[in-house]
This record gives structure tokens, C-alpha cells and sequence, in this order.
């Protein structure tokens, strides 16, 4: 047993703490000096001349040759991050992308505090979250890494997540001090959760083939300017609205069901102006024909008051545009009603991208005073490319006519309706999911 | 009752050794180790001086442990390669010692199972699953540790640069650690509960730095 003397284990009866003193290193590129915060740091950032550093027992080695993209981020190294009443500090940055896309940006932070260790700060899309690594483990059979969002997930202490996003980041920007070597160009797959109840979060990572992970919530941006002293304002790096991201909750999922039945009714609608009515005319024009006057053959139509429906369509169009006059003449040859309209269509590839503009048919709608046989009075021009002027036709048309067809005006009223109730059911979604604090 | 008393061979600085346990002192003025051997002191020479600071825990520090007063009596540096974690060694006021892993400034204490059978280093990789005493572990790294140094009184002699296999595990439900030192034969068995912050107290918590 001990040499009793219970003064040894007395309140304050031991020595006192030794000074905190981070280590400074001398950049072997430039030989500037550099502070090393954490003891565990293997790499470091020279904030002189970027020259990425690895830390080894007795050795310092340049690890990374030329310059590095650079990216804005809200948060310097060695700024101040207070949570709980307890100062950290941001010893590294690191940004990511996805799919190759530098507008889909993580800009990651490592917090330090030389007695409770490092937490990680990210920031997606203007919105915050602190997190730290935990050996919790998902209850899951197979590769975690492969769960669709939206997916239910448990962890082994019973606490239920919902899959919120999975992908693979790549490292773009790294400065600071960090406890490994991190490479631009590194790459690691994730996926997120979020708790069922409450706000927590949960993310697996596989890094180098081994699976690490997380605990944290989400931190309103109050919360994050309070933390650093720096206004709300700036800590969104792209000026990006404050949303969180969505996932499927049992609102989202009533909200998603009500879009589809207004999305359905719609379409019915919709598909429902497009088959009513009577085709009385189906004709196809030559083209020749249309370089002077033609009348189609006659149509009747035997009740009066009905919607006619003209529809125009130039199927061999291509890169090119054609005007369309015509006319309505009844049985005495009295013109009943004139339309005209531009139809154009223009496609190719640019950058990677198939593009189009413009269609190969026009419709025309109108109501018909009284019933009678009628005929169209048509003339069209048309010209290639970006000529601007044409006073011949090449293309042939083809005619159809429908009498009793229903306005177009109720179809597009019903696809803005529908339009309209997305935009609520989303405000609606936004309200109930949306943490704005 | 009185300590006794080790002169430093080297620098010839005193050292009290309050419990009868301890087999090994580092000199806090000049890095030397001495240890006991079969009633000798022999002398293991300079070790690597381990830089102070950078944990809540330090040698002499005095704090609490789940409602028990310690004190740190010293601590044993190792690296896995990548890395390092710190074995920080705690006298409870009874007496009774305990050891203290601190990986990535998270804590773990650790006891010693005896006689229990593990399976082969080669077997064991990161996700791989043991049941140890009817609890499972999942496997979270294998590898090969390096003494990089070691302060302060300590249990057993240990010297700088001495080299072990082992393989670190953790519950799925993040709370027991399992750690296998294959250093002998049986291979030797830890296991632990992290400790949340709350449960140590530090008479010194250093959170203004």
C-alpha cells in the first residue's frame, strides 16, 4: 500500500500545470517561422509562402510542389471559436467539392483547444454545423456508405437517424495544421444523417479505407457569429440564403404527396384540353403551294359558339424559321379571321450541352360565331440560320383543325395553379423543417 | 510513513516514491530512468523528454476520477505509426493505481483482464468483430507500437524505442474500449470505458490558454 500521506491528494496539492506552449517550426522553403499548434499535428500549412509541410520526429519535409487553388472562407486560422464558454481555435481549413463542381462547396474548420482536442466546424451553403468524433457505430449490415437518402438507419445506442445525403468529396484547399497528411486532390466518401427527434447529427466517413465517425448538430448562424465575434453577414462565404438541408420526414413526405395529387389532377387536365374536340381537317401543304395563296379543303363545323383549334406544324424544320399568314373564309368567301405567327427552331451543342429553342408547331384558338363549312387561306416564308428575311417557302406544312377543342387558357391556368402549389407546399415544408433561429 | 528516497545516478537529484508499487523513475531534471531489477537499480540512461501542455492530464496533476482523488504519477508516450497516444498512470488516495489512455485527447481507463483468450494479431484488421468476456468489439485499428518516450514514476520498466503489436477495438455503441498488447505470451488484455469529460475533474483544468 501507499506510503499514506493524504496531503498528496489534497485539492491543489499538486504541481502546477505546465504552460501551454505551441511548437514553432521554420518553414524549410522559405524559412519562415511557423507556429504549430497541436502536438499530433503531421502537416502544416507555411502561412508564408503555402509551402505544405509534413512534421516527422526530427524531420520536416515539403510535401506539395506550386500553388494550391485558393478559397475565400469567413474564418481566418487563429480566429476565436467560443462554445460552452470554452475558447478553441481554428488551427486548419480545408475545402471540399463534389462531382467537380467548384460551386459545390464544404469549407471545413479544425477547432482546437490544447485540453479538450479538436471539433470540426463545416459550413455548406451558408449553413453551420459542429461535430466531433465518436466511436458510435451504425446497427447495419453491409456497406453504409451505399444508403439512399431518406433511408432509416439505428446506431448501437438506440438512437434513430434518417439518411440525409451520401457522396464523395474531393480536397481542393488545405491551410493550417492538421493530424495527418492531406493532399488536394484527396478524396473520401460520406454519408449524413439526422436524428429522428431532436437536432442531432451523425456522418461515416471512409478515409484511406477505414470508416470514421461523427456526432455534432447543426448551429444556427447567430449561434456561429456569437461563437467567432463576426457578424452574421459574413460568415456566408457565397452569400447563400441560411437554409438547412432538406431530408425526408414524415411532413416532407405529406408535402411531396400533395405536389404529386396537384400535379396529377393537373395533367389530367391538361391531357384532357389536348384530346377533346373533332379533327374536321387533316391536310398536308407542299411547300411550293405556300409561296403564293392556298386554301386548304373545306371543313364544317355544325355547331356555333365551338373553340377551332388550328394547328400548324412544319416537321422538316431545322435550324431555320418560317412565318405563317392565314386566314378563315367561310362558304362565301368572306374572311372570318386572320392569324399570323413566327415558328422557329434552333438546336445544337455547346460546351458539352445539347440546347434548343423555339418548336416545330404553332396552335391557333379561336371561337366561331356560327356554324358553316369553312376553309384556310394560308401563305408562309421561311428562311435558313440567322438570315433574317426570306420571300420564298421551302418547307411543307402539315394542317389539322378541331372544332370543339377546349381554350388553352384552362390548361395554362391549371399548370400555374400547379406551379403556385409547389411553391406553397415548399414554403409550407420550409416552415415546418427550416431552422432559422 | 516516509518515501523512499532514489538518487538519480546521472544529475543526483532526489526523488521521493511514495508507492511501493513503482519499479521505474524518470529524473524530471535530466531525462535519466532508473528502474529496479531483482532488488538492483540499474540505469537505462536518458530518455526522450515529452513535451507538456497539450492535455488536460500531467504529471503531478491532482484531480478526480468518478468521485476518486488521484494523482498522475507519470506517463508512457507510444507511436502507431501515424501518430501516438499517451498511457498516463494515476495513484488513487487508497493507494490502488490505474492506468489512463488518452488517444486524440479522448480518455479511456483501462483495466486488466486476466487470463483471457484473444485471438491471433494475424486474424485481427479495422472492422473486424471479438467477443471478449460476452461483449462485442468491432475492431478499429491494428498495428505495430513505439515507446517514443516516458516521464515520471511508472509501474513497469519500459525504455524508449521498445516495440509491441497490437490491436485497439471498440464497442458498437461507443462506450467500452478493448486494447490487446501482444508483447507476450498470452498476449495482454485492457479493457476501458471512454470517460466523458464531466467524470474527471482536474484540481487545474487549463481551459484558459
Amino acid at each position: 500500500m501507499t506510503a499514506f500521506d493524504p496531503s498528496r491528494f489534497a485539492l491543489n496539492a499538486g504541481r502546477t500545470r505546465p504552460r501551454y506552449r505551441p511548437q514553432v517550426i521554420r518553414c524549410v522553403r522559405c524559412g519562415a517561422g511557423v507556429d504549430v499548434k497541436d502536438e499530433r499535428a503531421k502537416m502544416v500549412v507555411c502561412g508564408h509562402c503555402d509551402a505544405h509541410l509534413e512534421l516527422q520526429p526530427g524531420n520536416i519535409a515539403q510535401v506539395l510542389e506550386g500553388a494550391v487553388a485558393q478559397w475565400n472562407f469567413p474564418l481566418e486560422i487563429g480566429d476565436s471559436f467560443r462554445l460552452d464558454g470554452i475558447r478553441y481555435e481554428v488551427i486548419a481549413r480545408m475545402a471540399f467539392i463534389e462531382n467537380r463542381d467548384s460551386s459545390d462547396v464544404t469549407r471545413q474548420y479544425l477547432l482546437y483547444h490544447p485540453c479538450r482536442g479538436t471539433l470540426w466546424l463545416d459550413e455548406y451553403m451558408g449553413a453551420y454545423s459542429i461535430s466531433r468524433t465518436t466511436h458510435l457505430m451504425p446497427r447495419f449490415e453491409g456497406d453504409i456508405l451505399k444508403v439512399w437518402t431518406g433511408r432509416r438507419i439505428e446506431t448501437f445506442d438506440g438512437t434513430r437517424w434518417i439518411c440525409n445525403g451520401s457522396g464523395r468529396y474531393e480536397l481542393v484547399h488545405v491551410d493550417g495544421a492538421l493530424p495527418w497528411v492531406a493532399r488536394p486532390g484527396d478524396k473520401s466518401e460520406y454519408v449524413e444523417f439526422l436524428a429522428e427527434k431532436g437536432d442531432r447529427q451523425y456522418e461515416v466517413q471512409r478515409v484511406a479505407g477505414e470508416l470514421e465517425f461523427g456526432l455534432g448538430r447543426p448551429l444556427s448562424p447567430q449561434e456561429v457569429a456569437r461563437a467567432t465575434q463576426k457578424e452574421v453577414a459574413k460568415l456566408d462565404a457565397r452569400r447563400h440564403p441560411w437554409v438547412q438541408p432538406a431530408f425526408v420526414t414524415r411532413a416532407t413526405l405529406y408535402s411531396l404527396l400533395l405536389t404529386a395529387l396537384f400535379l396529377a389532377i393537373n395533367w389530367i387536365f391538361l391531357l384532357w384540353t389536348w384530346i377533346a374536340g373533332k379533327t374536321v381537317l387533316s391536310a398536308d401543304v407542299p411547300a411550293g403551294a405556300l409561296n403564293g395563296e392556298t386554301f386548304t379543303p373545306p371543313f364544317s363545323v355544325v355547331e356555333p359558339g365551338d373553340i377551332l383549334a388550328i394547328r400548324i406544324k412544319v416537321p422538316d424544320l431545322d435550324n431555320a424559321w418560317l412565318d405563317i399568314d392565314g386566314a378563315l373564309v367561310n362558304a362565301d368567301d368572306q374572311v372570318i379571321h386572320v392569324f399570323s405567327d413566327e415558328i422557329f427552331y434552333y438546336h445544337g451543342w455547346e460546351d458539352g450541352w445539347l440546347w434548343s429553342e423555339g418548336e416545330r408547331d404553332k396552335s391557333f384558338y379561336f371561337k366561331l360565331p356560327q356554324a358553316g363549312t369553312y376553309r384556310l387561306l394560308l401563305h408562309a416564308v421561311s428562311g435558313e440560320g440567322e438570315c433574317p428575311e426570306s420571300d420564298e417557302n421551302n418547307y411543307d406544312i402539315h394542317v389539322r383543325v378541331k372544332y370543339g377543342a377546349k381554350a388553352p387558357h384552362a390548361a395554362n391556368a391549371g399548370i400555374r395553379l400547379c406551379g403556385i402549389m409547389g411553391i406553397l407546399v415548399l414554403f409550407l415544408q420550409g416552415v415546418l423543417l427550416f431552422r432559422s433561429d | 510513513m516516509r518515501p523512499k528516497e532514489i538518487q538519480c545516478p546521472s544529475c543526483g537529484a532526489v526523488h521521493p516514491v511514495w508507492n511501493p508499487g513503482i519499479m521505474m523513475v524518470v529524473c524530471e531534471y535530466c531525462g535519466n530512468a532508473v528502474y529496479w531489477d531483482e532488488d538492483q537499480i540499474r540505469n537505462a540512461g536518458k530518455q526522450s523528454i515529452l513535451p507538456e501542455g497539450f492535455s488536460r492530464l500531467y504529471r503531478g496533476a491532482t484531480g478526480e476520477l468518478s468521485g476518486r482523488r488521484f494523482v498522475v504519477l507519470g506517463r508512457v508516450r507510444y507511436s502507431f505509426g501515424h501518430g501516438f497516444w499517451d498511457e498516463w498512470f494515476l495513484e488513487y488516495a487508497d493507494g490502488t493505481t490505474a492506468w489512463l489512455t488518452e488517444d486524440n485527447h479522448e480518455l479511456a481507463l483501462e483495466t486488466l483482464l486476466e487470463s483471457t483468450p484473444v485471438p491471433p494479431f494475424a486474424s485481427l484488421y479495422p472492422g473486424a468483430r471479438l467477443t471478449i468476456e460476452g461483449e462485442t468489439f468491432v475492431v478499429e485499428e491494428v498495428g505495430e507500437a513505439e515507446c517514443l518516450g516516458m516521464e515520471g514514476d511508472l509501474l513497469h520498466p519500459v525504455l524508449t524505442g521498445e516495440r509491441y503489436r497490437y490491436a485497439d477495438a471498440s464497442s458498437p455503441d461507443g462506450r467500452h474500449t478493448l486494447g490487446i498488447e501482444y508483447d507476450e505470451t498470452p498476449p495482454t488484455v485492457y479493457k476501458g470505458a471512454w470517460i466523458s469529460h464531466t467524470a474527471l475533474k482536474m484540481d487545474e483544468e487549463g481551459d484558459d490558454w
